[in-house]
């Protein structure tokens, strides 16, 4: 991701969370590639995501990875189908559920900007 | 789990299969008998996931050799080989129930021109239950959501109709790395070779090892054959 993009992402410190997709062939995927994954053009376009999502899954980890995040745990892990047609992972709140509806919001955790799902009241 | 009803005791019973398997082999990490509520009850990781749910990392090695004129009067041949990759991270898979081990064990039984009711013996990666009950399903070696059941049924005791990892795979013989699966193809070569001592299992002609790296993510199938 250039510096002058207009594209807010988590990943380069912005509150926003960025995907791309494929002119040609209109895969849409999360990770970034400098090529489409499914049909291999280039260059792939990038999106700004709404931040609107759909829990897919959920874990609740009690043992944490590193030293750094065990002070957070436990904390969820979901995956999220968002409203834009790809899946990331990202925290989320611990009351969350498979098929609610979510929206991220970002919060630094151990010294890292991240975006962290909480439901959309409805 | 969601989409197939498995529940946290089936879980259970896939460890507990490997245990009781580890206990008959002297190579074995663990020995010491569990039963599913041990594994309910041990520490949570990440849920659903607990304690016993989760192979141990283990010091430890397997070796072996490959040749192509026999050494012994033991021989196995390798007639299959099947790949499939289909993502890296576990959020660009293509389903949580479809990894790509389905396609590979699909090449690997293609290739070696059988199907697979035919296999007698079988290995498959267990890093952790629901890695185990993802790809015994995935493959077609137990209906979807059924893994479980099987296992308490003891359909895949080493003296039942489908012997699985009967060393006590990951979950209790141990995981050292790549170490780790290569213990699986040790023991086939064992069962197929009539040197597995007590675990002997009566058929085991006809062997399928699945392995799967990554995050369920790089999947290798082998048929192997005794002569």
């Amino acid at each position: 991701m250039s510096a002058t993009s207009q594209i807010l992402d988590w990943t380069a410190g912005a509150q926003g969370i960025a995907y791309q997709c494929c002119s040609a062939c209109k895969a849409v995927w999360y990770f970034r590639r400098n090529f489409c994954p499914h049909c291999g053009s280039a260059p792939p376009e990038e999106k700004q995501a709404s931040g609107l999502g759909i829990v897919h899954a959920a874990t609740q980890v009690a043992r944490a990875p590193s030293e750094e995040l065990r002070p957070y745990a436990p904390y969820v892990i979901l995956l999220v189908d968002a409203d834009e047609g790809f899946r990331l992972m990202a925290h989320g709140d611990s009351a969350l559920k498979i098929g609610d509806r979510v929206r991220a919001r970002f919060i630094t955790l151990a010294g890292k900007l991240i975006p962290h799902f909480e439901k959309v009241q409805t | 789990m969601h989409e197939h009803g498995t529940s946290e005791p089936d879980l259970a019973e896939l460890a507990v299969l490997m245990r009781r398997h580890a206990i008959m082999h002297p190579g074995a990490q663990f020995r010491e008998a569990i039963s599913a509520q041990d594994v309910l009850a041990s520490k949570p990781i990440a849920s659903p996931l607990k304690l016993l749910d989760c192979c141990p990392v283990s010091d430890g090695g397997a070796a072996f050799v490959v040749t192509r004129d026999p050494t012994s009067d033991s021989r196995v041949r390798i007639i299959g080989t099947g790949q499939a990759h289909t993502h890296q991270h576990v959020s660009a898979a293509p389903s949580l129930t479809e990894f790509g081990a389905k396609a590979s064990v699909e090449r690997a039984c293609s290739a070696a021109g059988i199907a697979l009711d035919n296999v007698r013996y079988a290995a498959i990666y267990d890093s952790f239950t629901i890695t185990l009950t993802i790809l015994l399903e995935e493959i077609g070696l137990a209906p979807r959501g059924q893994a479980g059941r099987r296992a308490r049924e003891g359909y895949f005791n080493f003296d039942g109709p489908l012997p699985l990892n009967t060393h006590g795979g990951l979950l209790s013989y141990g995981h050292c790395g790549c170490g780790g699966a290569m213990a699986h193809l040790v023991e086939t070569h064992h069962q197929m070779t009539g040197r597995a001592g007590p675990r002997q299992v009566k058929d085991a002609s006809l062997a399928l090892l699945h392995g799967d790296g990554g995050v369920l993510s790089s999947h290798v199938s082998l048929v192997l054959e005794a002569e």
